[in-house]
């Protein structure tokens, strides 16, 4: 709910951020979360997004705000590309923390069978709680790759130059089999859904089959255009 | 013909590659009678994986395949993923709704079933594998084994006539393992294990499948495959147990 919000508002809405930072982060402290492990655990996620995130500014060429001469490469940063990747980075974090916060708060479940309780459509309770199934998915194994590499990283002999280089390569590689091993295993669980006679239309426990199949698939199609959308805002302009 | 009708499972030259790469299954051939149970075994990436998911139609390999007396081609895949129930390896590919109950009643509510009769079979399935009282619990919050046991439950709920798991005995403690094994013996499917677990294999099937580079290499009795060291040992298997 909280991605849907933040990626509806307009860029530069800063009361909006402020509100939902605040929202979050008393929902943290009412339900007793060791504050500095949820803001770590969320930082560590958002590190990969960051260094895609860096090149932008450079990219822009109109207005620059400054050029730098790094060994012969002149580089331009525009102010409004600064201010503009600054938002994003604000923007992508509020998600990653509240998803942080929920998989922790493992309220899913109850909030899934409550917002039936409300009378939303059967279907939306099942593509909203197979998009939540996968996000804790995702942040788990993302989790688990940056352990894996902090375990693996050597300490530093190299300067921090040589540090900074290393970890861009490694976030890269991170992120890249993260969405291969996201692809993966939504093969395995469609395979594995089929095989239980899923077909193309979805069905619940709690209401009679329905029928206009081709509406469900739409909205289906709509819930992960927008979890697409989580992932790539970082190119989408504006 | 006749052994064609007893016939479970019946694979002739059977062959599969993923896109753009080498043939994995080159040219698999076996039949496995109603009741049997059989392991599959094999070094990693010798296929076995690959095979089982060729049997259920997921994948498409080329050859004769016959589950249950229905060619396997896609009109027969509702009938034939009725019939087969397949166990992932990895149980967080399995389970993918809000609740156990959920997860295990899935199938059923696909097979068009009415409320009563999925909620029995549901309870049924849970009882069998010692989770029913996990029936509202989150599945992704589970412990491994329990996340495996829940997924078997998922296969027996639609009580198929064969069951095939991959990997059942990965990554679980010894308590586990035995547990698998209790629920995997009472069985009176005919069931196919994919496993490097030779001791499983040992208590659970009389039959031994050796796969190795796509090639069935060894189809014969398990205890005299385990007196064959050389066998075992070129083939990456351990019979230290
Ligand atoms: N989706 C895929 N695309 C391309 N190649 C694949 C894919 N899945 C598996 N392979 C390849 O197919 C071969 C057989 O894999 P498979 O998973 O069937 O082996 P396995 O016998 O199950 O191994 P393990 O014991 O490790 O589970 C491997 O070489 C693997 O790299
Ligand atoms: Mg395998």
């Amino acid at each position: 709910m909280v991605a849907f919000v933040v990626l509806t508002v307009p860029l530069f809405t800063w009361a909006v951020y402020i509100l939902l930072f605040s929202v979050l982060t008393a929902m943290a402290i009412s339900s007793c979360l060791p504050l500095r492990q949820v803001f770590k655990r969320a930082f560590l996620i958002e590190v990969p997004l960051v260094l895609i995130l860096i090149p932008l500014p450079f990219l822009n060429q109109t207005a620059p705000l400054k050029a730098l001469d790094w060994w012969g490469i002149t580089l331009h940063i525009s102010w409004s590309e600064l201010l503009r990747v600054g938002v994003l980075m604000l923007r992508s974090w509020l998600i990653i923390f509240s998803m942080v916060l929920f998989t922790l708060t493992t309220p899913a479940g109850e909030l899934l069978t409550s917002l039936s309780d409300l009378h939303v459509p059967a279907v939306l309770v099942t593509v909203i709680s197979l998009m939540w199934r996968y996000l804790a998915l995702f942040v788990d194994d993302s989790q688990k790759m940056v352990a894996a590499r902090e375990l693996r990283s050597v300490p530093a002999r190299r300067g921090k130059a040589g540090r900074f280089a290393q970890n861009i390569k490694s976030a890269g590689s991170i992120l890249g089999s993260l969405f291969i091993q996201a692809y993966d295993q939504s093969e395995r669980i469609y395979q594995a859904m089929q095989l239980r006679g899923f077909d193309g239309t979805l069905r619940s426990w709690k209401k009679e089959p329905l029928q206009n199949a081709q509406k469900l698939q739409m909205l289906a199609l709509l819930m992960v255009g927008i979890l697409f959308i989580m992932g790539a805002y970082g190119i989408d302009g504006k | 013909m006749e052994n064609e009708q007893v016939a479970v499972i019946a694979v002739k030259d059977l062959h599969f590659a993923y896109a753009d790469a080498a043939e994995i299954l080159s040219g698999i051939s076996f039949s496995i009678k109603a009741g049997e149970k059989v392991a599959i075994a094999g070094p990693n990436g010798a296929g076995k994986t690959t095979l089982l998911l060729n049997l259920t139609g997921l994948l498409p390999g080329s050859g004769q395949v016959t589950v249950n007396g229905m060619r396997l081609e896609k009109k027969n895949f509702p009938a034939i993923r009725q019939s087969v129930g397949l166990v992932f390896q990895s149980p967080d590919d399995q389970l993918f709704s809000s609740r156990v109950f959920e997860d295990v009643a899935y199938g059923l509510i696909y097979q068009g079933m009415g409320k009563e009769e999925i909620a029995l079979r549901t309870q049924q399935a849970l009882e069998e594998v010692g989770m029913a009282s996990f029936e509202q619990a989150v599945p992704y919050h589970l412990s491994l084994g329990q996340k495996k046991r829940v997924a078997i439950a998922t296969v027996l709920s639609m009580r198929p006539a064969v069951i095939l798991f991959d990997e059942p005995t990965m990554g679980l403690d010894a308590r586990a393992k035995k547990q698998f094994l209790q629920i995997a013996r009472t069985l009176s499917q005919t069931v196919l294990v994919a496993t490097h677990d030779m001791r499983l294999a040992a208590a659970l099937c009389s039959r031994l499948l050796i796969l190795d580079e796509g090639h069935l290499v060894y189809d014969g009795p398990l205890q005299s495959a385990l007196q064959d060291t050389a066998l075992l040992e070129r083939h990456g298997l351990d019979r230290d147990w």
